[in-house]
């Protein structure tokens, strides 16, 4: 039999056999998440395992459309994509390993939220997504789970399996993106071309969001959530919102009044409030951008960003996870290079990561 | 309905901005707005691609490359032939392996196939680029002696649908091509890892039409404008089926491509094109004799593609034959 002669086919090995799963850390619909190492490097990995051979179409559109925007995006604050391999019949992209999100700190009401920790959060975010933008990529499941949160602090952006490229005109798109709670007004009444104004509109819930620490417009279906939007910021007119009414899924809503952002809002500063308010601007055309809003007074006023050491981290430690940690102190006196000390080292390892 | 819309990066470093919005003024505000926050450097967007780190070649390394391919598929299939035939002395008379150009020629005769079916479904210029281009860079590092470019070309066609957002399920698809799903799905992995995963490709069509839009700002001639406009798509389309993907910058090709359009159509291009500079010239003369003289620009006579095709027949390796005993 002849060696591989296929140079591609050689390098697909050679990485599938430089990374170790660890440990099954989360479980989707499509994809099995693992945390793993790369073996010649030691570096700790997230490996996103895409079980290919369930679809009938190959290759399925969300792992290309994650696999074909992450390869173009380096970014602080884009998740890197290390390396995409196959084995079996499931395709695995190696991904910098992140321990937690932005919806697990909001959620852990342990930790108090300073406006300087908000603001660099935000300005992180914005970040990562102008530089999607500035590619012409549209991110279109912005939402707090999708922020992950390094060990040092640093925000970046995930879950690229519902990106697309965008921009060119007369090219439809699908309205149903977005997770409900962050979709914006447009989306909602079923517009099949938009632009960055969607991820724009997600980003102004999750703002408004940091500031509450509760979702801010949480619609129990796609009607309610028109319902809510409106409740919250008024419910637009054809002038507020040109072109509103020729929507395909434009529904005539009740006439709610526009209430001032700072009745509910009641601790933030007022360029907070001017910012928060350019995002969830209803027409479209007038939302800001990101980079407009990098350029706010917002992020240049006082206070400053909180440093990235300072900002707070979730620490999720289980009682089990602390026993283990005292038990791996307790080790360093062994002699970890022994084929028991390895393996156990390995256990210890990624306890605490899930 | 066109719209005018400024784009000042008309250089050929800068090739991706031209619907709208970033101009070079919003870069240089947020340089300085980076600065102020000690962050990210901003470096050229096209420069950050895939295409310009992973997939640009001298024609020298080119043509290394694809001999070295063909002479390894070579050695190694004559020793599987010889062990297959362990009985009989020596390989069979009729053997004769296919030179580089005859796999470009049969390459080339594919990539018009792909042309043809695209647009006999209506699809975009760009996603027929995309297949295209995805033939090209497998057959990279690969021989059409290896793998049957029929078969790759499915594979790359069915990709392409799925990256540029216009799916098609495999039994339409396969129905369409009179083909059976097994050939493209069994290929499909293979192709992507030829691809290294790269499937972002980008095509002289949307700097071209940026560049149109800049000379819609000076013209005085709308109508001829519009006829050079058209046929430097058509020399685009063209340029597809030569090297220049991997020789130059989409901008570049559209550049060249133009001022070839505007020579033909007698209409000004330096005086409304002042931007483009001295270093820039010798880049647009070689692409515009690429365009110019390559042979490959011009269909391949189908009864030369035939007579590739019947001795790729013969000399097809082995072990890579499901049917052989190896």
């Amino acid at each position: 039999m002849a060696s591989i002669r296929n140079h591609a086919e050689q390098h697909n090995a050679d990485i599938y056999r430089d990374y170790k799963k660890d440990k099954k850390v989360g479980e989707g619909a499509y994809a099995v998440v693992y945390v793993g190492r790369q073996l010649s490097t030691k570096k700790v990995v997230a490996i996103k395992k895409i079980k290919i051979g369930q679809f009938k179409d190959g290759l399925d559109m969300s792992a290309i459309r994650e696999v074909k925007t992450l390869q173009e995006l380096r970014h602080p604050n884009v998740i890197e994509l290390m390396e995409v391999y196959f084995h079996k019949t499931n395709l695995n992209l190696v991904l910098e390993f992140l321990e937690s999100d932005l919806e697990m700190i909001i959620k852990d009401k342990s930790i108090v939220f300073m406006p300087g920790d908000v603001k660099h959060w935000m300005l992180m975010t914005l970040r990562g997504l102008d530089h999607c933008h500035r590619n012409w990529i549209l991110h279109r499941d912005m939402k707090p789970n999708n922020l992950l949160l390094g060990r040092d602090g640093q925000l970046k952006l995930a879950d690229f399996g519902l990106a697309r490229d965008f921009g060119d005109r007369n090219r439809q798109l699908t309205a149903q993106v977005v997770t409900r709670w962050y979709r914006a007004p447009e989306l909602l009444f079923g517009a099949r071309e938009y632009g960055y104004g969607v991820d724009i509109w997600a980003i102004g819930c999750i703002f408004a969001e940091l500031l509450l620490r509760n979702p801010y417009l949480p619609g129990n279906t796609d009607m309610d959530q028109l319902d809510t939007m409106f409740r919250a910021l008024g419910t637009p007119t054809e002038a507020d919102w040109p072109g509103m009414e020729s929507l395909p899924n434009y529904i005539k809503f009740k006439q709610y009044p526009k209430t001032p952002l700072r009745l509910l809002f009641t601790a933030a500063g007022a360029d907070t409030l001017e910012l928060l308010e350019s995002m969830l601007i209803y027409d479209p055309n007038r939302r800001i951008s990101a980079r407009e809003a990098l350029l706010h007074p917002y992020f240049f006023n006082k206070p400053r960003p909180t440093p990235l050491e300072n900002l707070p981290k979730h620490v999720r430690e289980t009682p089990e996870a602390a026993k283990l940690k005292r038990k791996a102190e307790a080790l360093d006196a062994y002699d970890l290079t022994s084929e028991d000390g390895k393996r156990l080292a390995r256990r210890l390892d990624f306890t605490g990561m899930s | 309905m066109s719209t005018v819309v400024e784009n000042k990066d008309t250089n050929g470093a800068a090739p991706l901005t031209t619907t709208s919005g970033s101009s070079s003024s919003d870069q240089a505000e947020n340089a300085k707005a980076e600065g102020q926050l000690k962050e990210v450097q901003l470096k050229q967007l096209y420069e950050q691609s895939t295409q310009y780190n992973h997939w640009r070649y001298t024609q020298a390394a080119l043509d290394n490359l694809r001999n070295k391919v063909n002479q390894e598929a070579i050695a190694c299939i004559k020793q599987n032939i010889g062990e297959e035939r362990l009985s009989v002395d020596g390989l069979p008379k009729d053997l004769s392996f296919l030179k580089v150009e005859e796999e470009l020629a049969l390459l080339g005769f594919y990539e018009r196939k792909i042309v043809q079916i695209f647009q006999h479904w209506k699809l975009p210029s760009h996603t027929t680029a995309t297949a295209i281009v995805y033939m090209k860079r497998f057959y990279l590092e690969n021989t059409v002696m290896d793998y049957h470019p029929k078969d790759v070309m499915m594979t790359c066609m069915f990709l392409a649908r799925k990256t540029e957002n216009v799916l098609m399920n495999i039994e339409d698809f396969t129905k369409a091509l009179k083909a059976l799903p097994s050939a493209i799905l069994n290929l499909e992995f293979l192709v992507c890892k030829n691809l290294r995963f790269h499937f972002t490709v980008h095509h002289p069509y949307r700097p071209c039409l940026g560049f149109f839009y800049d000379m819609q700002a000076v013209t005085d001639n709308m109508e001829r404008l519009q006829r050079v406009y058209e046929a430097a798509l058509k020399l685009i389309d063209t340029s597809l089926h030569t090297d220049l993907c991997f020789l130059y910058q989409p901008s570049q090709i559209a550049l060249a491509a133009l001022r070839i359009a505007c020579q033909d159509e007698s209409y000004d291009f330096e005086s409304t094109t002042q931007k483009y500079n001295q270093t820039l010239l010798p880049i647009l003369e070689s692409i515009e004799n690429v365009l110019k003289t390559d042979p490959r620009c011009v269909e391949v006579d189908r009864s030369v593609v035939q007579e590739i095709d019947r001795r790729l027949k013969t000399c097809k390796d082995p072990a890579k034959n499901p049917e052989s005993l190896m």
